[in-house]
């Protein structure tokens, strides 16, 4: 088994690349999360006008 | 696998697949937009329902262009780390503050649209003229033209001139089409696939060298000695002033039309608090991976790992030496979103230049769709300029120190004071202190350009003069900033103080139709 000694520097290579990466995955899901909230807002308001409508 | 040669990038057919997917993915988001679009504030302001995610993906993009790329990638090769530290974090400090200042821009004037807006507001149509026509100038995007231009050749050894023209043609599409709308959403597309493409290549090219240890002896056979000034924050021959050039130009985080009008257009103040406080992790890891990835490029070719690279091919390079065929399609997509995503925003910013705060003051009376159609030709307009600013322009660099001391001296001071003075300014304060920003940032440029020296070993533009009293003194383009912007606080300072009496404030409507100013009470 190769063991590799990782110092600071490469440490902190990881983690600025895993922060790249993870990051806009973590605000595309925020987002996907914020519009699926607010159609489904939406929806509620448009079923309750309906209902109250009718 | 696919080849790689130097200069030249060559691609496989896959990641073609993936660029072209990529190009018809944005004109259609901007075909559906166009559709949709109803009226001026849904064409250039979203409908003011910006959201913090997609904010932080708008934002981001936006800012980080090719410059950042190419040019932190390329100090991060020859200067190692500084480029982090001395470059990048004097930006990250200002979107910090932006954080903070965003929300209060918000609260205080919900109804604007554009930075200029604050200057029609508080001091009347002559501040507000000239601070546009500054904004105009920093919004031509005689930058991202040329990188795109570069970057073409690079790929396909197409000539520079056809590479700006597809660039300009393709980013035009979208962006007159769709509008503000079309612009985020693309901008949030395009800053997903930068960064996760630069944060994977970081990843795999740094472990597949062998981590720190192999890394500085890479660098110490590419430098031919000590190589540890790679990793000391301001060392190489990054020199104080050199450091301090660099950063100044930071300030126009502070004074951005395009940070302005999103903020403006956001769907509230806690929505942009929210997308700053998330972006600025995004700006941080990004610029980390683009300086270490220049510094890897540069261990590489110690190593023998890829060929001898011009420094500004060094990023692109090693993407292309580690990612696999499709997903280096996706690091190209990745780097032309880097220029396009500014490239929009900014076509559309200036574009506002033109159709919203001139035409309001040319036309009051015009309505939305009229000034809809302004903005699209201000959008046509602007384009034409950038592109035929990059046959100008021989050096990126020059371009940005340019159009920052533009900003910076011309608006900086008199948006601020307006926003957040106490007590009204006066007019004359804001219309005084404009005018002499301009006029001192283009005459400054101009002399330093004109009668000045190229410094190849610095790389900036320097002008030698004997001041009495300082003696020999060499006055670089990057230093305008440091002189114009005292004196122009100084001219706003004694104009506010000896002006005569303050005018009232000057209405903005949510829909871009403005009420004339009211009478000054006397």
């Amino acid at each position: 088994m190769t063991v590799v000694a990782v110092n600071g520097w490469d440490l902190s290579c990881y983690i600025m690349g895993a922060v790249a990466i993870v990051g806009p995955c973590t605000i595309a899901f925020w987002f996907f999360e914020a519009s699926r909230k607010q159609f489904r807002d939406l929806h509620e308001a448009h079923k309750e006008r309906t209902r109250s409508g009718s | 696998m696919f080849e790689f040669d130097t200069p030249v990038v060559s691609m496989h057919g896959l990641d073609w697949v993936v660029v072209g997917a990529y190009i018809f993915g944005m004109l259609y988001i901007g075909y559906w937009f166009s559709r949709r679009s109803r009226g001026f504030d849904d064409y250039f302001m979203a409908g003011r329902g910006i959201t913090a995610p997609l904010l932080v993906g708008t934002l981001v993009s936006t800012f980080y262009g090719l410059d950042t790329l190419f040019g932190t990638s390329e100090v991060g090769f020859h200067e190692g780390i500084s480029a982090f530290f001395a470059y990048s974090l004097p930006y990250t400090a200002l979107y910090v503050a932006m954080a903070f200042l965003s929300p209060a821009f918000k609260n205080r004037f919900p109804e604007n649209s554009t930075m200029q807006d604050i200057a029609f507001q508080k001091y009347g149509d002559r501040a507000g003229i000239i601070t546009s026509v500054a904004s105009f100038i920093y919004s031509t995007n005689t930058m991202e033209m040329m990188g795109i231009g570069f970057l073409l050749h690079l790929v396909l050894g197409m000539p520079y001139w056809m590479g700006v023209a597809i660039g300009a043609a393709i980013v035009l599409g979208y962006t007159l089409t769709g509008g503000l709308w079309a612009v985020v959403v693309t901008d949030f597309v395009q800053f997903f696939i930068m960064l996760v493409t630069v944060g994977v290549g970081l990843i795999v090219a740094w472990y597949d060298l062998g981590g720190y240890d192999n890394i500085v002896k890479g660098l110490s056979n590419f430098v031919g000695g000590d190589a540890s000034y790679y990793f000391t924050p301001g060392a190489g021959y990054l020199t104080t002033w050199t450091l301090v050039a660099y950063s100044v130009t930071s300030l126009a985080v502070l004074c951005d039309p395009a940070f302005f009008q999103r903020m403006f257009a956001s769907a509230g103040p806690k929505e942009i608090k929210k997308a700053f406080a998330a972006g600025v992790p995004m700006w941080l890891s990004f610029d980390w991976a683009v300086s270490f990835l220049g510094i890897a490029a540069a261990a590489a070719i110690g190593l023998g790992v890829i060929p001898e690279v011009e420094p500004n091919e060094a990023l692109f390079a090693m993407l292309g030496q580690y990612l696999p065929v499709g997903v280096l399609g996706l690091a190209f997509v990745g780097v032309v979103a880097a220029a396009m995503s500014t490239a929009d925003s900014y076509f559309l910013a200036s574009g506002g230049v033109i159709g919203y705060d001139i035409y309001k003051v040319v036309r009051p009376e015009s309505t939305g769709p009229e000034r809809v159609r302004m903005v699209k030709w201000g959008i046509v307009i602007s384009a034409i300029l950038s592109v035929s600013l990059a046959f100008v322009f021989k050096r990126i660099m020059t371009v940005w120190v340019f159009q920052a001391t533009i900003i910076i001296a011309t608006a900086l001071i008199p948006v601020y004071m307006g926003a957040f003075l106490k007590k009204r300014p006066k007019k004359i304060a804001g219309t005084l202190s404009a005018t002499v920003g301009l006029i001192l940032a283009v005459g400054y440029y101009l002399v330093v350009v004109l009668l000045g020296h190229w410094d190849e070993e610095q790389g900036v533009q320097i002008l030698n003069v004997h001041l009495p009293g300082l003696g020999d003194v060499a006055l670089w383009t990057e230093y305008g900033i440091l002189i114009i912007t005292p004196i122009v606080l100084v001219v706003f300072l004694v104009a506010n103080a000896l002006g005569k009496k303050v005018e009232p404030d000057r209405k903005i409507e949510a829909s871009g139709a403005e009420e004339a100013p009211q009478e000054v009470s006397s």
